[in-house]
């Protein structure tokens, strides 16, 4: 299947960018900087404060990967899916919400932080702010970096929906070490069934860029803003 | 390619395994089904004083098992005594919170197994148990993450990519997932009732079932049986609101159609709906608005959560094995706890088993996030 990759967004502890030509990319392990709505959206979002920074770092990649393609604004809810692929999810959520929950026998339990223990909730708040009635689920594997983006091309040459917004988010959790040098953060990509002309390819095993394969998350995104050059 | 409403590969059912609060194995579920049993029963694994109810359908012998475990004893209860699997078979869990009693371990400063949280966990514990060596992951859809998973599993059939899914959902009760919905007030003070006109909450369950899809060469080169066809499917997210649905029914509908379409079917097609049924006041009211939008007029319908319970990330897999089982009975079970079906659903929801008459049955969830699946599932031929 011939693709187009529209937009990309990335949340990481080196930046977070659209693809604008003064940003640059960089995936690593680290901590990520604090995170408000507003570096997303350009009002406030009235639940972005709840969030656990797996949300945070995953909905602000897809806001920003929307914007990238210029279909950020919209005015009626679109056929577009959102897949994810992760590894430690929210872990995170989990371990603050439980902390409210195991002491005076639940009486104190969050419903706000519970609602956060899904690491689909956020592609359901991504859903909601963009309106996007497509698939959503979460991909979980072992390895995800590339596990979501690979989903959401099946999602496309499967005939379950013409656009995704398809990506990998996993942050630092207390509770699980991230292996060494494990990257941290969210990178989702804007993904389209392409004309014959299209320099992407996804044949259900590998994705192609011209004659090259691209068999990791970096090597992706930098290939799709060479793309994305004025002078590509 | 085969014949088939859309121009791909016929998708078939070829054999299933389930594990309830109502036993062990298809016959334990609809015999259970079929009484109007159910599972619902007081907690016994933790204390519920503190919660807004103290009841669920928790598979008894699961309670012996010391938090930690219980998964890893589910997987095997599922698997035990079932035929061997294809080594490069594809497996797709579904599971919303896999092995999350761990932290109830790590919360009393327990010994812990963090790493079982992760829901790729789930499905390499399933590989291992069944030696199986092809592609793995676990789909997080929360409660329709079953039937994501089979729409994923059977579009691979149906693109002839794959010639054998297996498809496993499962999920426990656990006091995370418990406290949960008791801080929503999702949980019910009464009885688990869809669909009732006095419902008022949902009551959680746990279980695992499998379901194992085949291409028409896979059956071939198995000698395997076909049990069914799913024959349609279709996702849709509301982009309503994360834990409400949306009070049209958008996505359902969505979805559903979606389903339709893609099994060459009209609503008149379908003879009874398996419905995702949680005996939440919205929940249910948005499935009858939006049944009632596609179907005129509206099918025979049930749902099994009032003897089940709400079995969560297990649900669309657990359900799909009883829709099986209503097209090889044409008859669909009692829809248990219900007392006086909601409007739009009366003389079609009902207490006692109804009889069905057709080929095809619709079986849908919904989940947290606004997302929304529909499964169409085809009699087998040799019913």
């Amino acid at each position: 299947m011939k693709l187009d990759i529209r937009g990309i967004g990335w949340v990481t502890p080196l930046g977070i960018g659209s693809g604008q030509p003064d940003e640059t990319f960089g995936l690593g392990p680290g901590r990520l900087a604090a995170l408000k709505s507003r570096l997303f959206l350009e009002t406030a979002h009235p639940r972005f404060g709840r969030f656990d920074l797996y949300a945070k770092a995953g909905f602000g990649a897809v806001a920003l990967a929307l914007r990238s393609a210029g279909w950020e604004r919209w005015s009626r809810k679109r056929a577009i899916g959102l897949v994810v692929g992760t590894r430690r999810g929210c872990l995170e959520a989990d371990w603050a919400y439980y902390k409210t929950a195991a002491c005076h026998g639940g009486a104190l339990a969050s419903p706000n932080l519970f609602a956060y223990t899904l690491p689909g909730t956020m592609l359901g708040e991504a859903s909601i702010q963009f309106g996007l009635t497509g698939p959503s689920f979460v991909i979980d594997d072992s390895d995800g970096h590339l596990a979501g983006i690979h989903a959401g091309l099946d999602l496309i040459r499967w005939g379950l929906c013409d656009k995704v917004a398809a990506g990998w988010c996993d942050v630092d959790s207390k509770l699980l070490d991230a292996r060494p040098d494990e990257p941290c953060g969210a990178v989702f990509f804007l993904l389209t069934k392409g004309s014959d002309a299209a320099s992407w390819q996804w044949n259900g095993r590998e994705l192609t860029h011209g004659t090259e394969r691209v068999g990791d998350l970096a090597s992706l995104a930098h290939a799709v803003l060479d793309d994305r050059r004025p002078d590509a | 390619m085969e014949a088939g409403g859309t121009g791909v590969s016929v998708v078939h059912v070829v054999d299933t395994g389930v594990v309830t609060a109502l036993g062990v194995g298809h016959d334990a579920l609809w015999a259970g089904l079929l009484a109007g049993r159910t599972g619902l029963a007081p907690v016994r694994r933790f204390a519920t004083e503190g919660y807004t109810c103290g009841v669920a359908a928790c598979i008894p012998a699961l309670d012996a098992e010391r938090p930690g475990l219980r998964l890893d004893a589910l997987v095997q209860m599922l698997f035990d005594g079932a035929p061997s699997i294809l080594p490069d078979t594809v497996l797709l869990t579904a599971t919303t919170k896999a092995g999350i009693d761990q932290l109830e371990r790590l919360a009393r400063k327990q010994p812990t197994a963090l790493d079982r949280i992760l829901g790729h966990q789930a499905a390499d514990g399933v590989a291992g148990r069944l030696g199986l060596k092809g592609r793995r992951c676990n789909i997080n859809a929360a409660c329709a993450s079953a039937t994501i998973a089979l729409a994923l599993g059977a579009s691979q059939i149906a693109q002839e990519e794959a010639d054998s899914v297996l498809v496993c959902g499962l999920d426990l009760v656990s006091e995370f997932v418990f406290s949960g919905f008791s801080a929503l007030h999702a949980l019910s003070a009464s009885v688990c009732r869809p669909f009732d006109v006095k419902r008022d909450g949902l009551l959680l369950g746990e279980g695992a079932a499998y379901v194992l899809l085949m291409s028409e060469r896979g059956c071939r080169q198995t000698k395997r049986r076909s049990l069914g066809r799913l024959a349609g499917w279709g996702i849709a997210s509301d982009a309503h609101h994360i834990t409400a649905p949306s009070r049209t029914g958008e996505g359902l509908i969505l979805a559903t159609r979606q389903a339709l379409e893609r099994a060459g079917l009209t609503p008149a097609d379908v003879a009874a709906i398996n419905a995702h049924g949680t005996g939440s006041v919205y929940n249910d009211a948005m499935e009858l608005t939006a049944f009632a939008t596609i179907f005129d007029p509206l099918p025979p319908l049930h749902s099994i959560k009032g003897a089940t319970g709400h079995t969560m990330g297990a649900c669309g897999a657990i359900e799909t094995i009883v829709g099986l089982g209503s097209l090889e009975h044409q008859c669909i079970p009692p829809t248990v706890g219900l007392l006086a079906p909601e409007p739009g659903g009366q003389a079609r929801i009902s207490a006692q088993a109804q009889a069905i008459s057709g080929d095809y049955l619709l079986t849908t969830n919904s989940g947290f996030g606004g997302i929304n699946a529909s499964l169409v599932l085809q009699r087998s031929a040799e019913s």
